[in-house]
């Protein structure tokens, strides 16, 4: 059974993106950036070394610039969302109205995050860390400024918690409103009534933020339960050792799993497995390779 | 450093400005480059781009490319076509040269620097990105 009209909450949102495709792209590095490959943005202080074989050359690493989040598992970095991103005084951000979304950045930790109903992975949007992610997002702002003003229209409502320590729940609240509200405003499909986000997100309670009807992998990495160790402890959140996470093992289950289903890039598998194996196929072909290289992940626990 | 194969040569311009409108020197094969690259961002379901992107806007800077006509080697851009592609640029900045599979990397990096370009000139304002295409003595300093 899906949730009923009236609960999303901010607390499922984060929980999406926790678990959705940010998790896998950002945090165990499953990033089609080649200098990202194998990173853990929200740990590492710098990109990937890489081979650049178009070019003949070796593309050296980048300054990620913020500080070690110590974030490894989905629950760290839900915890992290929830109770220091939304929180801090360093982020601010904007409503981009033409998309209803709401997007966010914390200058100190060099961290942008977007809240969007609508995308094709259906885990209501990302949370990432390039270098340069914040001066790209400020300069976004720019643009959108100086297009309002030619225009003389409002494109985007701007937010700082540095103003109004609730700004950014305030307007991440304001578009779960509206959601809730007029379900009938916020379709996936705009021929199909049911295809709202309450019925299309929430029709799959098996696997949050995920939609692979497909997918064989019984325990996915997403899906673990629980804090790293290092975490825990940055953070003085109360875990009893014996409940810390080793997200190492648990990828190694998944991709075991996975290999032995042939679920990883299968032709029949469905959203983001689909995507990567098409790309992957022609990184394959034309480039040389992915390589997701695990020995790159910080070991934890 | 430039790739082998970077078009080294700036291939959109700005020729001059009328009011709210950038005339640019754009050959027909430019502007359909153009319009590739708009069909490319407005359709993407990369979650870092498309909530930024204004696919409204967007779709008027296609329709002026394309009503502009193929023939001659003029565009006449409102000022915001550009302001609603730059972004388009900037969110796509991460990518490297090799990480595309989905556009052209050579098209991208001169149609991103050429909008550099022509933003700070008509707009009289400079940005912070930087550009893709390293020439000369800069190409030995890259990274």
């Amino acid at each position: 059974m899906g949730k009923s009209m009236s609960d999303v909450s901010v607390k499922d949102l984060v929980e999406y993106i926790a678990r959705g495709h940010a998790f896998e792209k950002h945090v165990l590095g499953h990033d089609l950036t080649r200098g990202m490959q194998g990173v853990n943005a929200f740990r590492a202080t710098e990109t990937n070394e890489y081979y650049d074989q178009t070019n003949d050359r070796s593309v050296p690493p980048k300054t990620l610039g913020g500080e070690d989040l110590f974030i490894e598992t989905p629950d760290d970095l839900a915890h992290y969302i929830k109770d220091d991103f939304l929180k801090s005084p360093d982020t601010y951000g904007y409503v981009f109205h033409e998309k209803n979304s709401v997007c966010l950045c914390n200058a100190k930790d060099n961290v942008a995050m977007y809240f969007t109903w609508n995308n094709e992975d259906k885990d209501f949007g990302t949370i990432f860390r390039y270098d340069g992610t914040t001066d790209a997002f400020n300069e976004n702002l720019r643009f959108y400024r100086r297009q309002e003003s030619a225009l003389s229209n409002v494109l985007i409502t701007e937010f700082d918690n540095k103003l109004d320590q609730n700004a950014v729940l305030s307007a991440i609240n304001a578009m779960l409103n509206d959601i809730n509200l007029n379900p009938q405003n916020h379709l996936f499909d705009s021929g199909d009534s049911n295809s709202t986000v309450q019925n299309e997100v929430f029709g799959d309670v098996n696997r949050p933020g995920r939609t692979w009807a497909k997918d064989f992998a019984i325990n996915p990495p997403h899906n673990v339960k629980g804090h790293s160790q290092e975490y825990a402890e940055k953070n003085g959140l109360s875990v009893d050792p014996v409940d810390y996470v080793c997200m190492e093992t648990a990828r190694e289950m998944e991709l075991n799993i996975g290999r032995a289903c042939g679920s990883l890039g299968s032709e029949g598998s469905s959203g983001f497995n689909k995507f990567l194996g098409k790309k992957v196929r022609k990184a394959i072909r034309e480039n040389g390779g992915i390589s997701f290289a695990p020995e790159l992940a910080p070991a934890i626990a | 450093m430039a790739s082998p194969t970077a078009i080294l040569e700036p291939q959109i311009t700005l020729k001059s400005v009328d009011g709210d409108d950038a005339i640019l020197n754009a050959s027909p094969e430019w502007k359909m480059k153009l319009v590739d690259f708009i069909d490319y961002v407005s359709t993407t379901s990369d979650v870092e781009v498309a909530p930024v992107i204004s696919v409204e806007r967007l779709e008027d800077a296609r329709k002026a490319v394309l009503k502009s006509g193929q023939q001659d080697n003029v565009l006449r851009f409102n000022i915001v076509h550009i302001f609603a592609i730059m972004p388009a640029f900037n969110a796509l900045d991460v990518m490297d040269y090799c990480d595309f599979y989905d556009y052209p990397p050579d098209d991208f990096d001169r149609l991103h620097d050429d909008f550099i370009a022509i933003y700070e000139q008509a707009i009289s304002d400079e940005i912070s990105m930087a550009r893709r295409i390293k020439t000369g003595l800069a190409s030995e300093f890259d990274g």
